[in-house]
């Protein structure tokens, strides 16, 4: 008797305590709140069609007082095209989608007509045919810039891209990449001297725009591809005239949109400590001298975010400085929804005026052969003429 | 009713008189709290599990036990003749565009589009870091 009281005095401390019960039900609180913080999806996004838009199908003219700002901010917004959500991005009155790899010419004709067939208004349909960089690779090959060794060859390429595009259904390719050198892949850039990269460039740029596909040069100011850190993106550079020359060069050739990139520059072109897109000075700057399309990189992107504390913040710079198209390529309606609420916000508040948002949904309209009219007895209701 | 150890010792002294009725209580009572130390280290575990899911760029509870075991994301760009390391979102972004994605032997997926052209590799970590920034990557 006395051994086994002894034992049970032993083991006393192994009893559960109050303790033990207390912790037991806090954890199951704590995970149950966890559980729901992970996993509880929000009701899906459901935007009816946006009858309140004034346009013309057969014209192609749109009234752009008809559209609400969160329709005008969507037409920014270039996203990815993923074909389960094109309902959801068309009736959102996203401006454009960018087209990934498809396994044939059919696929893509297929995969486009599935955004452009009840669009309001058309979307801008993307493509990176960079460099080297090709997602028609599957039943096309082109050469890499850096093994384009003449003017002439140039122009070809450009003019064999800009017929396959064209006959595909796009409309813009983020091309060419005049950045003097690329360390990265090594194969994006034309690695010549600025003058020689300027000739290719706009031989290239021509052969793509005289079949009316929209050519990018990037990315603004240049020394966007060169390695320092291959984990990490480039996040500051020293930029110098050499590498301005191929964006001045492009420019006097009317290429139709530029692309600014997320690196910190100084030196000849300053963003003052901002990444170069989110930079108002910088891209006023580039603005002053330019009229074509001003197209961020994908803002997602480290070099990007890294700058910033909140999205809510990088959000507001993006839009703030005078960019044309915004490339978020998270197609989840939802994160849409929180851009374009966020930069509405924005614009009520009176951070960033309406007449700069107007001017670029005027220049992305103009970019899709769309024209913008402000009178509203010289447009027809979509519901009305049945297109 | 629970019963705390302090005010254990007296109810056992009273209840129980021999050392087999004894000896069977405190196995009954070991057992209880094996259990009770069993269920709340899995809740603790579970938790952190939780967190890193909600708080690292994981896309799964799988993903997340995968960045607790340390692994970090990595993608590498391989081309005809060189393979190397590339930033994570520079890959996410590219590694989305590619036509066909192939989950490897070791865990990693390789995303493609034709031949000749540039193969970008990701690891599970990767994928998941991918996934969770709104790329889709994976098969």
């Amino acid at each position: 008797m006395q051994q086994g009281l002894t034992i049970v005095k032993r083991m006393d401390t192994m009893l559960p305590s109050k303790k033990h019960y207390l912790l037991t039900a806090v954890l199951l609180m704590v995970n149950a709140a966890l559980i729901f913080a992970a996993f509880f999806q929000p009701p899906a996004v459901t935007v009816s069609e946006p009858t309140n838009v004034v346009y013309n199908a057969s014209t192609q003219t749109v009234q752009l007082d008809s559209l609400t700002l969160e329709q005008k901010i969507a037409q920014m917004i270039v996203t990815y095209g993923h074909e389960h959500r094109a309902e959801q991005l068309q009736n959102l009155l996203i401006g454009g989608v960018h087209i990934g790899a498809q396994a044939s010419p059919e696929a893509f004709r297929e995969m486009i007509d599935s955004f452009q067939r009840n669009a309001t208004i058309p979307f801008l349909v993307t493509a990176d045919l960079e460099g080297c960089i090709n997602p028609f690779s599957a039943f096309r090959t082109f050469p890499a810039f850096k093994n384009i060794d003449s003017v002439n060859a140039a122009y070809q390429t450009g003019d064999a891209q800009g017929e396959l595009l064209r006959r595909l259904g796009f409309d813009a390719t983020f091309a060419p990449v005049v950045d003097l050198n690329d360390t990265i892949w090594q194969c994006r850039s034309f690695e010549d001297s600025p003058r020689m990269t300027a000739k290719k460039a706009n031989a290239y740029i021509d052969g793509l725009q005289e079949h009316g596909i929209i050519a990018t040069a990037k990315h603004y100011p240049g020394k966007t591809l060169i390695e320092k850190d291959p984990h990490k993106e480039l996040s500051s550079a020293t930029v110098s005239h050499r590498d301005l020359v191929p964006f001045q060069e492009t420019m006097r050739n009317n290429v139709s949109a530029i692309m600014p990139s997320h690196v910190i520059v100084n030196g000849t072109v300053r963003s003052y400590g901002k990444p170069a897109d989110a930079s108002q000075q910088l891209i006023a700057q580039l603005r002053s001298q330019f009229n074509g399309l001003i197209v961020t990189d994908e803002i997602r992107m480290d070099g990007l975010q890294q700058h910033y504390e909140t999205q809510e913040a990088m959000y507001r710079d993006m839009f703030q400085a005078p960019n044309d198209l915004i490339l978020y390529f998270d197609s989840d309606p939802r994160q849409l929804q929180d851009l374009i609420t966020t930069v509405a916000a924005a614009v009520r508040e009176g951070t960033i005026a309406e007449e700069r948002i107007d001017a670029s949904v005027k220049r992305i309209m103009e970019a899709k052969g769309w024209t913008v009219r402000g009178k509203r007895e010289e447009q027809t209701h979509k519901n009305a003429q049945g297109s | 009713m629970i019963h705390t150890g302090a005010t254990y010792w007296p109810i056992i002294e009273n209840t129980y008189k021999t050392t087999a009725q004894i000896t069977g209580r405190i196995k009954q009572e070991g057992f209880v709290m094996r259990t009770i130390v069993l269920i709340n280290s899995s809740l603790i575990v579970l938790t952190i599990l939780l967190l890193a899911y909600l708080l690292l760029p994981v896309n799964s509870i799988t993903g997340a036990m995968t960045a607790l075991a340390a692994e970090e994301p990595h993608c590498y760009l391989q081309t005809n003749n060189a393979t190397k390391p590339l930033a994570m979102q520079s890959c996410c972004y590219y590694a989305q565009q590619q036509l066909t994605c192939d989950t490897q032997e070791n865990g990693n997926i390789s995303c493609y589009t034709g031949q000749h052209t540039q193969t970008y590799v990701v690891n599970a970590a990767g994928a998941d870091y991918c996934q969770k920034n709104g790329y889709y990557v994976a098969q």
